[in-house]
């Protein structure tokens, strides 16, 4: 990471606030078909609106990163003008390595703010969503700590979304913050918690760094599956 | 002309005063108040609360009908939902949330509000306000709502960084930006010269069009004299755009704003625009606007002890001296003396200074965003 700050663009001109914001998308062979068309749309409009918001545009800065078969930044952090300009092309393939993903993302997290600090920018509390509809292929215990705790102290927005009915919510509990907890996607409703997240990222940029834990997010019903992930077993 | 009449009219009647000058006539190229706990650490299920319904009838004042669908909701103020009206593209109608109405201290101080403001026939006409121009009344006459016009454009903050200029105004330079500082003091001032005061700076209540030209919106958040009283205030504010005794002596909310205030909080929020988006308090090392702002500490003063960013020394630069002057006057000595603080009739000849610099000049540095180099002394 020693020559991150150098090899990363970063807009010193821009004097908003940054919020992180990192998508961790599960793009495993069985997110094939429809799952995987509909990521795909959602993900275009999630771009474009948040880019045509003035506001959110200035502060959100997003990666993408996608797990297939192996972990990869499919757009390291930009501002997200940039990605809706040149959007990554997200294709499902082979195993669900969660594990290495989350190791990734705690990575990269750490060393975007480590960024922003060396170039006296302010930042909003990262975001991270995880998209996931199986289970793990390799060890996600011990990466989901680092990034787990940050959520626990409200340090970290870490929203965990489980896709389908395959979705493994006892590995999603051990992974995201108690609270709220893993939450199911209605169906194929991509696009609704898309528009979801634009939102509430709008709300964030807007609002003082010192007041964004205030803002109240909105309605979930939309994108929620309220009977919610099964019960834990314990 | 009835007022259903009106409604259906296009407007046309209340756009014929005065504009300001729009950025194409330069000759070169042209709170939410804090509410419940965050919901982290909540549950999913509390984010998930059912919409109330919001399909609703409100009456014009002749007593017609208007439907107004839960569809055509465009966006939930702090205390009003604001709904599009589909037989009339040019309006929008506000009309108060139930939680509103049902507070008895505001449900009496709306219809005087929204009278006194009615009354000011100037502001009412001006094509830049999204004034009320017509009260809706519930199924008993009573007002609990307005139609205003419908603005198109981006916030102010679409100016507060060079790609986000480049963005969403293509081809846009420093001379456009500064023409709709120009425009955006001018609304100020006209408002001002009636004793309506702005309470809340935010961007965020003001839009520029593709042809610079300044709208206001959120209008029954300012401050409106009565005649024999005193003003009707509103406590809406957003931290870093206010005047510092404000965020020092909170207790001062409670009372009226004054026009010093408004100066100090306009020469912020011009200064952002002509320095894309930085706050005049912003220094090296970054920090919170507001408590940068509360500090007092102007880094263009050379005794304030904090520095400008790096990146902003050539934008600085290129101001004019006078400017550079002004802005001083605003933030050093007017941080503690509201009195001193410069007018804005002597903000505004030093912005059209500015501009006249910039329409001669040969060098396009003196015109650009992003300077490439630093004024010399001679240039």
């Amino acid at each position: 990471m020693n020559n991150y700050a150098e090899e990363t663009t970063l807009d010193v001109t821009n004097p908003a606030p940054r919020c992180p914001v990192i998508l961790l998308l599960d793009v495993s062979g069985s997110m094939a078909d429809a799952p995987i068309q509909e990521l795909r749309e959602g993900l275009k409009q999630f771009l474009q609106e948040t880019s045509d918001d003035e506001t959110a545009s200035m502060s959100v800065e997003l990666e993408i990163i996608t797990f297939g078969g192996t972990a990869e930044i499919a757009a390291p952090f930009a501002p997200i003008s940039e990605i809706c300009d040149n959007p990554p092309t997200l294709n499902a393939k082979s195993t669900t390595p969660l594990g290495a993903a989350l190791a990734l993302a705690d990575k990269e997290l750490k060393e975007r703010r480590r960024l922003y600090k060396t170039k006296g920018i302010s930042s909003y509390k990262p975001w991270v969503i995880l998209m996931t509809d199986g289970y793990p292929n390799d060890d996600w215990e011990g990466p989901a700590q680092s990034m787990r705790s940050l959520g626990e102290q409200r340090k970290l927005q870490f929203i965990g979304i489980g896709i389908g009915p395959e979705a493994d919510f006892e590995a999603l509990r051990g992974i995201v913050p108690t609270h709220p907890g893993p939450v199911k996607l209605k169906g194929l409703c991509f696009r609704e918690f898309f528009s979801w997240l634009t939102d509430s990222l709008k709300s964030v940029s807007a609002s003082s760094v010192a007041d964004q834990d205030k803002i109240q997010l909105g309605n979930v019903s939309s994108w929620a599956d309220l009977a919610g992930p099964p019960p834990s077993e314990q | 002309m009835s007022w259903l009449e009106l409604l259906f009219s296009g407007l046309q009647i209340l756009t014929q005063t005065s504009q300001p000058t729009p950025v194409s006539s330069v000759k070169r190229p042209a709170t939410q108040k804090p509410q419940a706990p965050a919901p982290t650490g909540g549950d999913w299920s509390l984010l998930a609360t059912p919409e109330k319904g919001m399909n609703l009838t409100v009456y014009d004042p002749q007593g017609i009908p208007l439907h107004l669908k839960k569809a055509d909701v465009i966006t939930h103020g702090g205390e009003g939902v604001i709904y599009r009206f589909t037989r009339n593209p040019n309006i929008l109608i506000k009309v108060c949330k139930p939680e509103t109405l049902a507070d008895a201290k505001k449900l009496r101080l709306f219809p005087s509000r929204l009278a006194a403001m009615m009354r000011l026939k100037e502001c009412r006409e001006a094509p830049f306000l999204a004034w009320p121009l017509m009260p809706v009344m519930d199924t008993h006459g009573a007002p609990i709502g307005f139609v205003m016009r419908k603005y198109i454009g981006r916030t102010l903050r679409a100016l507060f960084a060079p790609m986000q200029v480049q963005r969403f105004f293509p081809g846009w330079d420093r001379l456009h930006v500064t023409q709709v500082a120009l425009n955006f003091l001018d609304a100020v001032r006209m408002l001002a010269k009636h004793k309506v005061l702005i309470n809340d700076f935010n961007p965020g209540n003001f839009l520029v069009d593709k042809n610079g030209l300044v709208r206001l919106i959120d209008c029954d958040s300012f401050q409106i004299p009565v005649e024999d009283g005193p003003p009707l205030m509103t406590r809406t504010y957003t931290p870093e755009f206010c005047a510092p005794e404000l965020l020092l002596h909170p207790e001062l909310f409670e009372q009226p704003r004054t026009p010093e205030q408004v100066r100090f909080s306009l020469a912020i929020v011009i200064y952002m625009i002509l320095m894309s988006g930085l706050h005049p308090y912003a220094r090296c090392g970054g920090g919170d606007p507001a408590e940068n702002l509360k500090s007092g500490k102007y880094p263009l003063d050379k005794n304030s002890g904090v520095r400008l960013p790096v990146s902003w020394h050539k934008s600085v630069s290129w101001l004019t001296p006078g400017l550079r002057d002004c802005f001083r006057q605003m933030f050093t000595v007017g941080f503690d003396h509201p009195e001193k603080r410069p007018l804005l009739g002597e903000l505004r000849a030093e912005i059209e200074n500015f501009i006249t610099v910039m329409k001669t000049s040969k060098n396009n540095n003196q015109r650009a965003i992003l300077p490439t180099a630093k004024k010399r002394v001679n240039q």
